[in-house]
């Protein structure tokens, strides 16, 4: 936040530190990726309380698991992984389930809109949607996993995460053009 | 572009500020650290980085005198006792990041000894303070424990001793260690002496100097409706302080502490630690209920959340399953036990998210449970 908040480390340097443990480098680190983070926790919670919750333990694990981090691929990358996997645990826990109903091709609503929007709004229609849809539409949309990876990470098959992600587009793609409004009231099918 | 590729494009850069109160939960859960909240860090750095200004003219004795004492060379002949201290964080050399070059042992460590005894000690301070500013708190903290033990309660001392044995900068454990070394070295009694010398002359300084972390007074709120439960700690990794809530409730000797504020008004809260007084301010609102019953009767109909004391709130309610039942803003919010469609809420406990703006601008949050009853 501010520059003066710490004398600048290097990744490598706040893990050292935070594995001894040292309160300053653990502080550093989190200052470091909190926003971002947030960021992340946002896209898969239904409020910004559950977002702080997720975050909150999600970077507890972070530096519990810290010892696990070899230094392969970006810190960042690590960290987000850990999140991601924090927000489908309690996925999981919920023992929602998903039903992979294909939809025709037709039904897919005007997108144009949706990939030009702010991050703030953005969010709030994601934030709306049901979970099920929220985590799919996440982890392939913005995450970057296949549909096969996510069948394995949600315990659902390759064509329900197809399905789920197709209706979620779909889903915020009405909420987008009913201003923001409808997605609230739309059941999860 | 496909539409994922934009979608990520879109958050790319978004980084939305992140509430204090997350790291200061986060921060409680980790292993054996003290807490450090906001402004913390920033202290903590710039003792270190004040630290590395003041011992810069010294910085080639230190490296010197730092190699020495991870090798445990002659060093240890002259002065066991006094480095004693430092052991404990050796191996957490390498994350002080000072702007010094490794410099000659051999040749560094015979100026030492031809130069006056009073550097060297000065030294020797000054590489424990950057050590313990840098590394584990706790570690760090059992060091200067020793060293507050000179103007501190007798209490102090015990645990200090108890933590760390090496806390040898205690007057009573550096006597000790002089009969066991003497014998050896008649240096090592000088060099105590010195540093006792230096302790006594810088006392005033020495004693804001030696606190790893400037003292702060940390609240879980600061402030909300009443009855508002508030607990307050120190970032002095748990040591002992004395807490007055302003309202006449007075703890003492304790970690930390949490009073209950049952009436509006604005609280000062100080604490005491270390002789120092620290003091920061609460302001409790309006009275909140915990039931109420809309069953028509004229008591209790409504609950009213905000009203003179605010210019704003904004009410979150949800049921059990998260299900919201109100989701409104307004000076004053009145939820009449309806849901949103119109049907009545059930009898059961109701969750409630509150941003209450005061008058005096200031946004609290408060989460809570409202018993609903018919």
């Amino acid at each position: 936040m501010s520059p003066e908040s710490s004398i600048a480390m290097t990744d490598e340097q706040l893990v050292e530190g935070c594995l001894i443990p040292d309160a300053s480098a653990q502080k550093q680190l989190y200052e470091r990726f909190n926003r971002k983070m947030f960021a992340v926790c946002l896209r898969y919670s239904s409020s910004r309380e559950d977002g702080e919750d997720l975050l909150q333990e999600g970077f507890v694990k972070v530096f519990n698991k810290l010892s696990s981090y070899k230094g392969e691929g970006s810190l960042e990358g690590w960290i987000r992984k850990v999140i991601v996997n924090t927000a489908l645990d309690h996925f999981r826990q919920q023992k929602i389930i998903l039903t992979g109903i294909e939809m025709a091709e037709d039904q897919i609503s005007d997108e144009s809109t949706l990939g030009k929007m702010e991050a703030q709004e953005l969010l709030k229609i994601i934030q709306q949607l049901p979970k099920g849809f929220r985590t799919v539409f996440n982890l392939y949309a913005i995450e970057g996993y296949n549909h096969r990876e996510i069948g394995e990470l949600l315990g659902i098959s390759e064509n329900t995460s197809k399905s789920q992600y197709s209706r979620a587009r779909a889903q915020l793609a009405e909420s987008v053009q009913h201003h923001y409004q409808q997605a609230a009231n739309t059941e999860h099918p | 572009m496909k539409l994922e590729d934009q979608l990520k494009n879109t958050f790319d850069h978004f980084e939305p500020e992140v509430d204090p109160s997350v790291w200061a939960k986060v921060s409680a859960q980790l292993p054996s650290s003290a807490p450090v909240f906001d402004g913390g860090s920033f202290v903590s750095s710039n003792i270190l980085k004040s630290l590395v200004a003041k011992i810069a003219p010294f910085a080639g004795w230190i490296a010197g005198a730092t190699v020495i004492v991870g090798l445990g060379i002659i060093w240890k002949l002259n002065s066991t006792e006094v480095v004693v201290p430092v052991q404990p964080v050796i191996n957490q050399t390498n994350n002080v990041t000072l702007p010094i070059n490794k410099v000659d042992i051999k040749q560094e460590s015979t100026n030492e000894q031809q130069s006056g005894l009073d550097t060297k000690t000065e030294i020797s301070k000054e590489i424990n303070k950057v050590k313990s500013a840098s590394s584990n708190p706790s570690k760090g903290q059992t060091f200067i424990a020793g060293h507050f033990s000179n103007n501190s309660t007798s209490e102090e001392i015990i645990s200090s001793q108890n933590n760390s044995n090496k806390a040898s900068s205690d007057n009573k454990a550096s006597t000790n260690s002089v009969t066991t070394s003497s014998a050896l070295n008649n240096k090592s009694t000088e060099i105590l002496s010195s540093v006792n010398k230096t302790e006594v002359g810088n006392n005033q300084t020495s004693k804001t100097e030696d606190i790893l972390v400037e003292p702060l007074l940390m609240l879980n709120t600061r402030g909300g409706f009443a009855p508002l439960s508030v607990t307050a700690l120190t970032n002095q990794n748990g040591k002992k302080a004395d807490f007055n809530f302003g309202d006449g409730t007075q703890i003492n000797n304790v970690a930390n502490a949490s009073h209950r504020f049952d009436s509006p008004g604005i609280y000062t809260v100080k604490c005491i630690i270390a002789g120092r007084e620290i003091e920061t301010t609460v302001e409790v609102l309006g009275q909140l209920p915990t039931v109420f019953s809309p069953n028509g009767d004229g008591v209790n109909d409504q609950f009213i959340i905000g009203g003179a004391e605010v210019t704003s709130v904004d009410v979150h309610i949800y049921d059990r399953t998260g299900r919201i039942m109100l989701n409104t803003k307004g000076k004053q919010v009145i939820w009449d036990g309806a849901v949103l469609g119109g049907q009545l809420a059930e009898i059961g406990t109701y969750f409630y998210d509150i941003f209450a703006t005061s008058n005096s601008g200031v946004t609290y949050k408060q989460k809570g449970t409202i018993n609903l009853f018919r």
